[in-house]
Parts: C-alpha cells; structure tokens; sequence
C-alpha cells in the first residue's frame, strides 16, 4: 500500500494531495488536463521531488522533505507504464521486457528467459525481436505492461494507460488491462482524464482539480454526488452550491432554489436536465422553482436537445425535439424554466 | 512520396549547375592532370608512405582524443545550465571559423617552449611542438568542435523521458547511460566523429605552426602535398588524389551504412 502527502509547484501547478492506496483495490486519479495528475505520478515515481510531504510504500519510507531522505526512482521498485509507452527504439520487445530484470543484475540468459515468459503471458508470442516500431498500439502497450510488471514492483503507475490508442482497439486493450491489473500483487494507481476508463478500470476515484483532491468515492459515489463542475459535467448535471436553510438553498452566485430535503448549512445541489421544464410564458400549476431566463445555446442530441439558459444562474435544460419546435427555442430570447422542489437533491459541501 | 516530381524553376537549376560544376571541376582536373603512369612509384616512394600513415595515426588520434574529452563537453553543455555556458559554446565553436594558422600560433603560446604550461610539461619531460604528439593537438584542436557541437545537438535533441522510463525500471547512471543515452546518440556521435576525423585528417595551418614539417613525426599528408608541389608538382597530385579517396571511401561509405542517407 501507498501512503502518500505530496505538495509541490512546477509553473503554475500547485499540487497539494494527500493519497492512501491498499492493496486491494485499483484507484484511478480522475482530473482535467492540467489538474496535476501526471505530476502527481511522477512525484510518486521519484521523477520529480517534491518540495513538501512524505511517501511510503509497503512501509518503506521513500521520501520525507523534512527528513531530508529521497530514494531515487531506480530504487523505488515502482513500475510506471507512460502515457505514449517510451519503449526503448533501439531495443526488441523482448529486451524492453528484459530492461529492468538486467538492470538490478539478472544475468542476460535469465533475464531474456523470464521476458520472453511475461510475452507469452501477454499473448505476444512472436514478437518477440519485433523493434517498438513494428508493433501496433495495443501491443506496444502490452509490451509497456509487461515491462513494468517484469521487475515485480511493489507499486504499479499507469498514465492515460488507453489514450494512446485508437477507438478500435480501445475497447479490447481495456478488457485485457482489467484482467493484467487484477492479477498484479501491490498497489494500482492510474492517472486518467477519461471518466469512462476510470470507471473501467478501477474502484475508487480520486478527482483532481488545479492541484487538489476535490471528491473520492466509487465511480457510483462520484457521479451521484458532484463536488466539482467538472465532474458535474462528466455527468452532464447541473452543480449549484449555497446555504441551505428552511427549505431554500441561498446560492453563493445569487439565486435561491426551493428543495424538499430539510438539510441545513452549506450545500450541493444537483438539478438533472431532464428535470428542468421550459415555457414561453410563466408556467401555471404548482412548480416551487420558476426563474426567468434567456435561452442562450441549443445543442441537439437527436430526438431530444440541451438548452442552456441564462437566468440568475446558468442552467442547463434536456427538452424533447418537439417542444424545441414547438417553443421555437432555436430563436432563442426569453424563457421561464421550472423545477419541482423535489427534483432537487441536495448534498452537504 | 508518390506521383511526379514537380521541375525545379529554371533559375534555380541553373544556379544549382554551376555550383555542381564548381565542385566537379578541380575534382576533374585532379583525375585528368594525374600522371598514372607514374603513379605506383610515386606512391610507394618512402615518403609518401610515411605521410599517409602518419595521417592516419595522427587523424584517429585526433578523434579519439575528441570523442574522450568532447562527448563530457557535449554533455554538460547540453544537460547543465550554468553561467558563463554560451561563453564556452563560443570559445569551443571558435576554431572552426579562426584561421588555422592563429590556432596553431596560439597553441604555441600555451604548449611552447617559452608558452603558458611549456615549461611545466617541460619539467616533467613532455615536449609538444614540433613532436607527432603535438601534430596530433593541432589537429584535436580545429576537429574537436566539430564532435561537440554535433553531439550537443544529439544530446538536445533527444528524448529525457526514455531515461526517466530506465530509472524507473531500475537502471542506474551507468547501465543507463550504456544501454539508453548511448545507444540514442549513437547516430549523432557517429555522425560528428566522421565530421571531426575529416576535418582532422585534412588539417593543414594549426600543425605547420605548432608541430612543423618534419617527414615521418610531423609531416601529414596536406603538408606533404603542400611541399611536392613546390619539387614534383606530379607527385603532389597523387598525393591530393590519395587523400581525396581516402576521404571519400570514409563519407560515402559510412555516411550510409549509418544514417541512411
């Protein structure tokens, strides 16, 4: 298991995240371009050095800033697989598989013997003196796989393991990494900026946002409950955040929202699209919400479209093709949207 | 590449022709001026030999002694930043474009009898000027920029990550730099060796200054061209065209094999 507290800047990242992986589970850090993710890996590694905190591995101090200790990363015994693989050019399949059993002083034939084993395991026989060139993407990432794993290192690294890859073979490469990933013994951390691989590949997300852990959880617990607008908008819902109080969430960019749950304090509040019901005239009936807006963009997703509307916060609306027509919500221009208090789920901040 | 190739516009075929023909020319008046009939004595003659062969020593020196001490240059250059980094690039690209004769006027004055370290190396019984050693340091001299500065670029050029993805699989300094760094920059370090041994086996200005003429300690082949031509001017040719093969085998040849053209 990892346990690790890593702060440090590079340019304009500040990334402060604190991390406890076991050994029983796969964990995908989940973040935006940029957010720190593939930082945070190479801090794990010992590629980069942080500038505060501390990282342990099976119990093994790795690096202490305030101890002054930092173990190199040839002699962390971590296994990374890079994001575009870096297989070494100049080296076969088989000896990219050998590299890091030669490295800690395995005898060639022993070492040659014992990759070309993890090949077969990888169903790569054959290709074995193929140069990286050669190989397709999905092989070249088995290869990447296999030459992490040879060494036997206590912790597996993977960055945007699929991303690489074609949609073609994504889908087949992902199965096979399910099952390479469940047979691995010692800690499974990816970096992905890919919900849906995310969510394949491992148990729990951790969700990274300009530097700092904003939400963890299984991928259920994630995308029921949003902490960020970023995975608000992986879900495609609609993230408010205020107070809540006596039944009305008071929220933080101006606006209030009526909500049944008698929660109180500070707030998430998720309104579901679908949920969200547009007129051309204030709406009769008994709707608790009902703001006055602008009907700003239209994105059609065939028999249904997404409205976004500009009242007192930006909300976006899921309606049928029908009522776009009928509304003629193309033109744009004024709109009354409303939802039901008890559409409303709201979760404490 | 597939389909026709476009025609060039006429001016710059025109330009590019006399350009080629320049470098055709002396090539052809070499091979048409040369007397073949006397040429296998005048290449068997002692001193010819011995010219050629100290050539040879003197050139591979030359570059080996580059490729000791200029592939470190080449690295700290490349990987390091520090101050005074773009000075040194200067000084070190400096002999390629000082006149070789300056250079071997400075080598006096730092290796001389009477220069900066000649009474040190004196003192423990090293004698540079006038001495095949000191043939060889003039030729190190005005051929080593150019493995740096090859190198450098080699070294720029390449990819960190693939040694970031050897450390993580354990490699230490050594083995990564045997089996990754080198292997990488194997086509750079070729290409600026062959580079630097031309430039070395055709130097002429640094090693008449610094190391003189003398037949079978300082006298390369230029110099021995350079000096037929005032007796046997027949001679002299033969030797040129000695030369020029030499040189040819070695860049045409290599050159291929090794980068692919």
């Amino acid at each position: 298991m990892i346990r690790a507290d890593v702060g440090l800047r590079l340019g304009t990242l500040d990334l402060q995240v604190e991390l406890e992986v076991g050994d029983d589970e796969v964990v995908a850090v989940l973040g935006p371009n940029g957010a720190g993710k593939t930082t945070l890996l190479r801090a794990l590694a010992g590629l980069l050095p942080l500038d505060r905190g501390r990282v342990e591995l099976d119990g093994r101090l790795l690096e202490d800033v305030a101890l002054g200790i930092r173990v190199a990363p040839e002699r962390r015994g971590c296994g990374v697989v890079f994001q575009d693989y870096l297989l070494f050019p100049h080296l076969s399949a088989l000896e990219n598989v050998a590299f890091g059993l030669r490295s800690r002083g395995a005898d060639r034939r022993g070492a040659l013997a014992a990759a070309a084993e993890w090949l077969r395991r990888f169903g790569l026989e054959g290709f074995e003196e193929s140069r990286p060139a050669a190989l397709s993407g999905g092989q070249a990432q088995r290869v990447a796989l296999a030459r992490a794993m040879a060494p036997d290192p206590k912790l597996l690294l993977l960055d945007e393991p699929l991303s690489a890859l074609d949609a073609s073979t994504r889908a087949q490469v992902r199965r096979d990494l399910v099952r390479h990933l469940s047979a691995f013994r010692g800690t499974r951390v990816l970096v992905t900026h890919d919900p849906l691989e995310a969510a394949a590949l491992a148990g729990r997300l951790l969700v990274v946002e300009q530097g700092r852990l904003v939400q963890s959880g299984t991928p259920a617990e994630v995308t029921a409950r949003p902490r960020s607008r970023y995975v608000a908008d992986l879900v495609g819902v609609n993230l408010l955040r205020g107070h809540a109080s006596g039944g009305t969430v008071v929220l933080s960019g101006g606006g209030s929202v009526a909500v049944a749950d008698p929660l109180e304090g500070e707030v998430f509040a998720v309104i579901h699209p679908r949920a969200v019901a547009l007129h051309r005239r204030h709406p009769e009936g008994t709707p608790r919400n009902v703001w006055r807006g602008e009907a700003a963009s239209l994105e059609s997703l065939g028999d249904r479209a997404r409205v976004r509307v500009e009242g007192p916060f930006p909300l976006v609306a899921e309606v049928t093709a029908a009522s776009v027509a009928e509304l003629k919500l193309a033109a744009g221009g004024p709109v009354w949207a409303s939802v039901k208090a008890t559409e409303v789920s709201v979760y404490p901040a | 590449m597939t389909g026709r190739q476009e025609r060039p516009p006429a001016l710059v075929l025109v330009g590019a022709g006399i350009a080629a023909l320049f470098f055709l020319l002396p090539l052809a008046g070499l091979l048409l001026r040369a007397p073949w009939a006397e040429a296998p004595a005048d290449l068997a003659a002692p001193d010819s030999l011995l010219a050629l062969r100290l050539s040879l020593v003197a050139s591979f020196s030359a570059t080996a002694l580059s490729v000791a001490f200029g592939v470190p240059l080449a690295w700290v250059l490349a990987r390091f930043d520090f101050p005074g980094r773009n000075l040194l690039r200067a000084l070190v690209t400096l002999p390629m474009v000082l006149p070789p004769v300056v250079g071997g006027v400075a080598l006096l004055l730092a290796f001389g009898r009477r220069g900066l370290l000649g009474p040190v190396l004196a003192a423990v019984g090293i004698h540079l000027p006038f001495t095949t050693a000191g043939a060889v340091l003039a030729e190190t001299l005005v051929a080593m920029p150019f493995l740096v500065i090859t190198v450098e670029a080699g070294l720029r050029a390449l990819d960190s990550r693939y040694e970031e993805a050897a450390r993580t699989l354990g490699a230490g300094r050594w083995y990564l730099f045997r089996r990754v760094t080198l292997p990488l920059l194997a086509p750079s370090l070729f290409a600026g060796g062959v580079l630097c041994w031309a430039r070395a086996l055709g130097e002429f200005g640094a090693t008449i200054t610094f190391a003189g003429n003398f037949p079978g300690t300082t006298q390369t082949l230029p110099l021995a061209v350079y000096l037929e031509l005032e007796t046997r001017p027949e001679a002299a040719i033969m030797l040129s065209l000695v030369l020029l093969a030499v040189s040819l085998a070695v860049l045409v040849g290599l050159r291929h094999r090794w980068l692919g053209a």
